[in-house]
């Protein structure tokens, strides 16, 4: 959290000459300490003065900046909100919030406040990044084109713009533009953002080893790069690598906690090694970062199945057929679940559907293949 | 019931360990390897899938093997199958016929295919081949799939065949039918032995799919084929086979079937079978003991991978890697898929290709024929797979074959490197079949290629470690006994696990002997078999290092 705000002059002034429980004092006391770094004391002291001041917005924001130094995010986002009650326009309050719900992986959450922010002040830059990213991690790679792309002819020499656009039109693949792109900031010599969009370009050509080579350099020029160890375990789950993998993810999570692919990635990793509880805690992040994205659902549901827990497994995947009738892997994981129940006939109704949709899905494979 | 020594002939042992490390002390035990000895033999076989540039769809599928010993001299016997003209689809000149070895005394071997009547100028394009001794009179019998009429050859027993197809009533099947691979076993455990046939699809030259890219040739995806059942003769006896296919179940559960391992999967005494269907849900047919299968893939967890998705399964075999006393299954994939390794739970299998490391070691691999093989005689059983990918498109096709090697029944290394230059050659290798040639007691290896001549891969048996090799003779039970389960004790303790199968891996058929590593250990407390009959029989206190034939005892 970056914002602590400047507490008026006037507020630290008035009542000085009070005793023990005059406000004011109390929230002198609370800056002080809040200034100083002891920010779990300066915490108790924002919340006495908010219950004799309970208006006073500023203070409550403080408290917010302070919960969450201290990782609580949950309890930051509720005081932001109180004080956006009461000072809906304040970008710094509504930023702060965007920012503690990305902390604790509500990207949907952190997009929603930063499109707000976005659309009262779109020449901020630091706004356009941070949403840019959540859509990103949401993979609404086309939002996030459209959000960047007169920008970045605007400021070509701006690398982070131009990151964040190659990578949204590399998913997207519209590789043209995004070698345009990407030239562009190779032309500003080896940089980590560089390495990482020919990285993340060959992975999607499916040279493994090759975006790997570019992956390293990535990291070993920027360890902290977001989504560099991502796409880099990603590259080497496809070469089999799978140790390589997991540390790659690892490393990820440990920068970036809510890091949807990774989360997913590593879990479905765990479930092959049965290691079913660290799976399901990942797949539960992910899902926060993503509410109800179907492939963090599917390995949830098959964690379940894995590890033999078949009633949820069940629930899980009659959720998700129900959503997305034509997802094959999901009825033909139902199926299983069901033949185990014992329901014979519910398993036998799963697999025929599977197998009907498969034949349909070649189908329509072919006939594209054809025109 | 007979115990006895298969005699080794003098002059074999001779040759081979002059030409093989000798056999080390089990303190020292060492990594062997194995060397190509087919250049010391005059062998004209080169598997021939006429490949001129066009490219047809069966064509990344020939060379099978088959490894018995026809004459009954002690010695195995080498049977290759190969391909025909396209499109015409006839073995138009030799270079097209199949190819009988006959393995000589000094471990050399002698093209006898005229001779034992096994050209096969009458037949088409073929591929799998199976052996069996269907009429139980003691001599292997082959049964080989192919693109148009698949072929039963009665072993006369006097070093001749004679194709009774059309007589035996097993040659029938709908038109078109691609037969890859097929395996002998009792599926009604009434001492007679039964095929199942894995069928691939539906595919004439007039109906190939061409497939290109940049004015490219390349191999079509399978899944522009139509699935087909595959299909299950029971023997009547005196010859005669019944299509029970539809009878039998096997009709409900078509697939793209490559591979076929039979195994008791839930140790009920009955034999099930497991087909690898390429780019189809794999087969798992269990037997209902009333004539009929359920097919429980799907249920049991091996019809897809771990994300519900079918791969390219090729080849398969089915043996306990771990020795808990369940039959675990292998099969392999194309490169950038997982090979997977089943593990048999008890109620289902569970993927075990990660914890084992086995999704990483064959991930650049496209594999075809396999097997679970003691090569080091360590008591855990290997994985080998012969490798080289479905088409000729990129620096990385042609690969070399792999050995993962059984660490203790949990986790694999690839010691692929360290088997010696024979073992590497880079290529299209797809065929393969198991057998201890020289009677060493080390497991050797026959290899074939793509339009390459065959190799015959002599392990060089320096692991110091001791075997047991049983040939079990039915008498009740059909007389290879394919199926019959055998639990091992040595003298310390350890209990190791097999069974007789014949049909390993891809189109190919391998030594019906019973192979045990034994690791350091000299002494066998009991051998327990469970044959396909019922028949309990029990063998206490045995010595190591020795060839054993055990008949069926009467109850």
């Amino acid at each position: 959290m970056v914002h602590l705000y400047a507490v008026m002059a006037l507020m630290l002034f008035c009542g000085a000459a009070s005793g023990q429980e005059n406000p004011e004092r109390i929230l002198q006391g609370a800056i002080a300490l809040h200034q100083a770094g002891e920010v779990e004391r300066s915490i108790p002291q924002y919340r006495a003065y908010l219950k004799l001041r309970p208006d006073a917005v500023d203070a409550r924001s403080n408290l917010g900046v302070a919960l969450a130094r201290t990782g609580r995010y949950g309890e930051a986002i509720a005081e932001y909100r109180e004080a956006l009650k009461r000072r809906p326009q304040d970008p710094r309050i509504r930023l702060n919030l965007a920012l503690a719900h990305y902390k604790l992986g509500q990207i949907s959450d952190a997009a929603a406040e930063l499109s707000t922010l976005h659309s009262k002040q779109p020449a901020d830059r630091q706004v356009m990044l941070l949403l840019a990213d959540c859509w990103l991690r949401r993979g609404e790679d086309r939002k996030v084109i459209d959000l960047l792309a007169q920008v970045d002819k605007q400021n070509q020499s701006d690398l982070a713009i131009a990151y964040l656009l190659g990578t949204a039109l590399l998913r997207d693949k519209q590789i043209d533009r995004a070698q345009q792109v990407i030239d562009r900031i190779l032309r500003n010599g080896d940089s980590a953002e560089a390495r990482l969009l020919l990285g993340t370009a060959k992975l999607d050509a499916l040279d493994f080893e090759a975006a790997i080579a570019d992956l390293e350099k990535a990291a070993e020029l920027n360890p902290h790069l977001p989504d560099v160890h991502s796409y880099l375990g990603r590259a080497h789950i496809q070469t089999g690598d799978t140790a390589a993998a997991r540390l790659a993810f690892q490393k990820e999570l440990e920068l970036n906690p809510n890091d949807f692919e990774s989360n997913l990635q590593l879990a479905a990793l765990l479930k092959q090694d049965q290691d079913y509880d660290g799976a399901r805690k990942l797949l539960d992040r992910a899902l926060r970062v993503r509410p109800g994205e179907l492939r963090a659902e599917f390995q949830l549901a098959s964690v379940n199945l894995a590890a033999g827990k078949l009633d949820q497994a069940r629930a899980g995947l009659e959720a998700i057929v129900k959503r997305a009738p034509r997802f094959v892997e999901a009825h033909i994981s139902l199926a299983t679940v069901y033949y185990r129940l014992g329901r014979k006939a519910d398993g036998d109704r799963e697999k025929a559907l599977s197998e009907k949709l498969t034949m349909e899905q070649r189908a329509r494979q072919y006939q594209e293949k054809i025109q | 019931m007979k115990r006895a020594l298969v005699p080794l002939a003098a002059g074999t042992c001779a040759v081979w360990f002059l030409a093989l490390a000798p056999a080390r002390p089990a303190q020292s035990a060492r990594r062997p390897g194995f060397v190509d000895l087919a250049p010391r033999s005059k062998i004209s076989y080169t598997s021939n899938n006429s490949f001129v540039g066009r490219k047809f769809f069966p064509q990344p599928m020939c060379g099978g093997v088959a490894v018995f010993d026809f004459d009954n001299d002690g010695r195995m016997d080498i049977f290759f199958t190969n391909g025909a003209k396209l499109p015409d689809l006839k073995k138009t000149d030799p270079s097209y016929f199949n190819c009988l070895l006959r393995q000589r005394s000094d471990g050399t071997f002698e093209d006898v295919t005229a001779r034992a009547g096994l050209t096969g100028d009458h037949l088409d394009f073929n591929f799998g081949v199976a052996v069996g001794d269907y009429d139980n009179d003691g001599y292997g019998d082959l049964f080989i799939c192919s693109i148009g009429k698949n072929a039963l050859y009665h072993n006369n027993g006097d070093g001749t065949f004679t194709d009774v197809t059309a007589a035996s009533g097993i040659g029938g099947k709908p038109a078109n039918t691609l037969s890859i691979a097929a395996a002998w076993f009792d599926f009604d455990n009434d001492g007679l032995l039964d095929l199942i046939v894995s069928n691939y699809t539906l595919w004439s030259p007039k109906t190939d799919a061409r497939c290109m890219m940049n004015d490219r040739d390349y191999y079509c995806n399978p899944q522009r084929y139509p699935s087909v059942p595959h299909r299950l003769y029971r023997n009547l006896g005196k010859g005669r086979f019944v299509d029970v296919t539809a009878k039998s179940g096997f009709a409900a559960a078509p697939g793209k079937g490559m591979g076929v391992s039979i195994a008791d999967f839930n140790d009920d005494g009955w034999m099930d079978v497991f087909i690898a269907n390429d780019t189809d849900p794999n087969s798992l047919f269990m037997n209902q003991k009333n004539g009929t299968f359920q097919e429980k893939g799907l249920e049991l967890g091996v019809a897809y991978n771990e994300n519900a998705q079918v791969g390219s399964s090729m080849g398969s075999d089915a043996k306990d890697f771990d020795n808990d006393g369940k039959v675990d299954i292998f099969y392999n994939n194309l490169m950038g898929q997982i090979w997977q390794l089943l593990r048999n739970r008890g109620d289902l299998f569970e993927f075990y290709s990660s914890l084992s490391r086995i999704q990483k070691l064959s991930m650049p691999y496209s594999g075809w024929s396999n097997g679970f093989i003691d090569y080091n005689n360590d008591g855990w059983k290997d994985i080998y797979s012969s490798n080289g990918d479905v088409d000729m498109m990129s620096a990385k096709s042609p690969q070399h074959d792999t050995m993962f090697e059984n660490v203790d029944g949990k986790s694999f290394v690839d010691v692929s490197e360290e088997m010696g230059k024979d073992f590497l050659p880079k290529g299209y290798q797809r065929g393969s079949a198991f057998c201890d040639l020289n009677n060493d007691g080390a497991l050797d290896i026959v290899v074939t290629s793509l339009n390459q001549p065959p190799r015959i891969l002599m392990n060089t048996a320096g692991s110091g470690n001791h075997w047991l090799m049983l040939s079990l003779v039915g008498h009740k039970s059909a007389r290879d006994a394919i199926g019959a389960k055998v639990r091992l004790t040595t003298a310390s303790g350890r209990v190791l696990y097999n069974h007789v199968a014949v049909s390993v891996g891809f189109m190919s058929s391998s030594d019906k002997r019973v192979h045990f590593g034994l690791g350091p250990e000299t002494r066998i407390n009991s051998l327990e078999i469970q044959w396909p009959s019922g028949i309990h029989q029990t063998l206490k206190s045995l010595a190591a290092d020795q060839f054993l034939t055990v008949d069926e005892a009467q109850k």
